[in-house]
């Protein structure tokens, strides 16, 4: 129980959460909880999610797991669905559609910029841009299925990484 | 045939859950497809509202799924996608919490890492692309979308700030007549 109020005070967002385990409650050491994350960033899934299931289960089993996914969902739903239903009572009015269009395009700049704030902290190489490109170009300009584009590009990538380590590990 | 529904997108979301890499942003793509192309559920400029919301609420952005599912099929839409999303890697990171200890000091962890940045960022800068066309049919929409992308770029604000803003130019420019209502 005391897991769901620690849990329920985050909206979700990853600042937030290192505030909260780190900073406040001391669950986790700083190095830990970078390990952690790192650990949930490759898995598949909301990093965030998966880092409340690995914690609460490391606390409380499936029960902790459990109640910290939830205790991280439920509220923000209800917001979001309070959020939609009051759009939805307001959108006939022209102001109101209005500005939720100028948020909308706010929002795709949104993602723009995230994308580009990656850009900023990645190690930069000619393969990297390719195989940047090649899931830019199937996806937003050609439009092909997610599933057959990661299909392909995600397992070359890996292998090229692994065969990379490999030579650089052979030249030491 | 809302029973039609639900199936429909229990399916969609179990199948594409095992390829969210990062988070929910990256998914946006194929959610379009699935929902404005394929089954013309919304349109374009609704979908675009919808991702709009769900950045504008507080909590994991992965409930831009959650609000699909509530716009096309009410509460039971909602339950159905946010679980059939969510479940799947939900029981893959109990499971791998399992094997964390094995898991922090493998080395191989970092190579993958590096492998899936580009893919994540490509996939990201689709996601943008296919969210500005949505959002915007005016020049004026375009406008934000750059300005909001240079401000998130350039600064460590809250993002909320860009969407307010974005929000106030938008009932502006409406006003100023240079800025037309989506459908």
């Amino acid at each position: 129980m005391f897991l769901m109020i620690g849990l329920m005070g985050f909206g979700g967002l990853a600042p937030a959460a290192h505030h909260m385990l780190v900073e406040r409650k001391k669950w986790h050491s700083p190095k830990e909880y970078v390990e952690l994350f790192a650990i949930c960033s490759i898995l598949p899934g909301g990093n965030i999610l998966n880092a409340s299931i690995m914690i609460g289960n490391r606390f409380q089993g499936l029960a902790g797991a459990v109640a910290s996914l939830t205790a991280l969902l439920l509220a923000p739903l209800v917001l979001l669905i309070c959020l939609a239903l009051t759009y939805d009572h307001f959108s006939y009015i022209p102001d109101v559609r209005a500005a939720i269009a100028g948020a909308a395009s706010a929002a795709a700049g949104l993602i723009v910029g995230t994308a580009g704030k990656l850009i900023r902290g990645v190690e930069k190489s000619a393969t990297s841009l390719v195989f940047g490109l090649a899931v830019f170009v199937a996806i937003g300009v050609f439009r092909l299925p997610l599933q057959m584009t990661l299909l392909i590009i995600v397992p070359l990538s890996i292998a090229w990484a692994f065969y990379r380590a490999r030579l650089t590990g052979a030249a030491k | 045939m809302s029973g039609n529904i639900l199936i429909q997108l229990a399916i969609f979301f179990l199948s594409i859950a095992p390829f969210t890499i990062a988070g929910a942003q990256t998914l946006i793509p194929e959610l379009y497809r699935y929902f404005v192309v394929n089954n013309a559920w919304m349109n374009a400029a609704e979908f675009a509202q919808v991702v709009a919301l769900a950045q504008i609420a507080p909590g994991p952005n992965m409930l831009v799924v959650s609000l699909l599912g509530w716009k096309v099929a009410g509460l039971p839409g909602l339950l159905i996608t946010t679980t059939a999303i969510i479940g799947p890697t939900s029981v893959g990171a109990y499971f791998a919490a399992r094997w964390i200890e094995a898991l922090k000091n493998a080395h191989w962890l970092s190579i993958v890492k590096v492998a899936l940045a580009p893919v994540v960022i490509g996939l990201m800068l689709a996601s943008g692309t296919i969210t500005s066309r949505a959002a915007n049919h005016e020049w004026i929409g375009y406008v934000f979308t750059a300005c909001t992308a240079a401000f998130i770029y350039y600064s460590n604000r809250n993002p909320l700030w860009a969407l307010g803003t974005g929000a106030a130019l938008g009932l502006l420019a409406h006003r100023l007549g240079i800025m037309s209502i989506p459908p």
